[in-house]
């Protein structure tokens, strides 16, 4: 298992996202650099570069790191490893 | 997987590009985990060109590694906490099951993050009740709020758990279970909670400051709340009266959640009578 820890500052989130091939609109959302279409993230809202904070295997899960959307993140894709 | 080898091209990649601090690789054979952290600095020398092309050699690499986790450090901080009251079994066990089960989808992680904070406090962890507090406040409003105040006070083990087992595992009323359960959760600040050991002069006393209280922020009614054969009969007894007595008081809602004597919810409507 790869556990990488980033910098919560704008740049390193975009270089991050752009090792999976995405980027951020005019408004700030996370979006497919190819297809320009928001992402949705593991509660099924979009999600914008500020709140990114968790990124998974497994489909490429992309997750909000308040501890409320990570109690959520932990119970449906952690809790069983 | 040669994680060796991976490393060693990604080491090879940034550093030609001279953009990352703070990068420090932590691996352990047995477990096959490989940490680092990622830092791009805010005001660093290379261009958005250059960290482009950086991503682009690097992506080959990570498309070889099946599992990762990428996370910032207050992510780290949340999953590690949560994992450690998940996985220790003498801790509220009954209560995280019943809410992993039984509580509505939208707040079954509030609730467990209400939890958390409920343990951090009997521990004494001030700093991390604030922390969770801010963090649901912050992502919740006022709903995140009223539930971690009705957990803090315990409602969760002496009046939503009883009441599901009553009307859902006793009666099969999951309906009218939710109905009352939204009413606790939304009229929280508002609501009075009966305990068998307070006086019908206290009760009476707090029912009319909330009823002051709701005028004050332009609410519309007061929910009154009680668990008991007894305290049932004490809170259709005192509602009445002061309706009676109370001016702002325009209807009270005495049976509409009574079920067997034994579980009451009243809804005093505050507004002026006709």
């Amino acid at each position: 298992m790869f556990n990488i820890t980033f910098e919560n500052n704008s740049r390193t989130k975009k270089f991050i996202l752009g090792l999976f091939g995405k980027e951020t609109d005019e408004n700030g959302y996370i979006i497919e650099s190819m297809t320009k279409k928001r992402i949705l993230g593991a509660d099924g809202q979009e999600i914008t570069l500020s709140d990114f904070g968790v990124l998974k295997n497994g489909s490429e899960i992309y997750a909000k790191d308040d501890i409320v959307s990570m109690v959520s993140f932990y119970e449906k894709f952690l809790a069983k490893n | 997987m040669d994680w060796g080898n991976i490393i060693k091209k990604m080491e090879s990649i940034v550093k030609t590009g001279n953009i990352l601090s703070g990068f420090k690789i932590n691996s352990d054979n047995k477990t096959q985990e490989i940490n680092f952290h990622v830092h791009v600095l805010e005001n660093g020398k290379v261009s958005e060109a250059e960290l482009a092309n950086i991503s682009q050699q690097l992506r080959p690499q990570f498309k070889q590694v099946s599992q990762f986790l990428f996370e910032t450090p207050k992510a780290q901080a949340n999953i590690t906490r949560i994992k450690e009251y998940s996985i220790d079994n003498d801790i509220d066990q009954y209560s995280k099951n019943f809410v992993r089960e039984n509580i509505p989808e939208r707040d079954k992680a509030t609730w467990f993050t209400s939890l958390i904070l409920r343990d951090a406090f009997r521990k004494g962890k001030m700093d991390e009740v604030q922390r969770i507090k801010d963090q649901v406040r912050d992502t919740q409003g006022e709903r995140g709020n009223n539930i971690t105040n009705l957990c803090s006070a315990n409602y969760l083990e002496t009046l939503i758990i009883p009441l599901y087992k009553l009307l859902v595992e006793d009666r099969g009323d999951k309906s009218k279970f939710l109905e009352i359960y939204e009413t606790i959760v939304v009229d929280f600040p508002f609501a009075v909670f009966v305990a068998s050991n307070t006086t019908l002069e206290e009760v009476k006393a707090e029912i009319i400051e909330k009823i002051h209280t709701v005028r004050m922020y332009g609410w519309y009614r007061v929910s009154v709340h009680g668990i008991g054969s007894e305290n049932v009969k004490r809170i259709q007894k005192l509602a009445l009266e002061i309706q009676n007595e109370n001016d702002d008081v325009a209807g009270v809602d005495i049976n509409s959640h009574q079920s067997s004597g034994t579980i009451v919810t009243v809804t005093l409507t505050v507004g002026a009578k006709e």
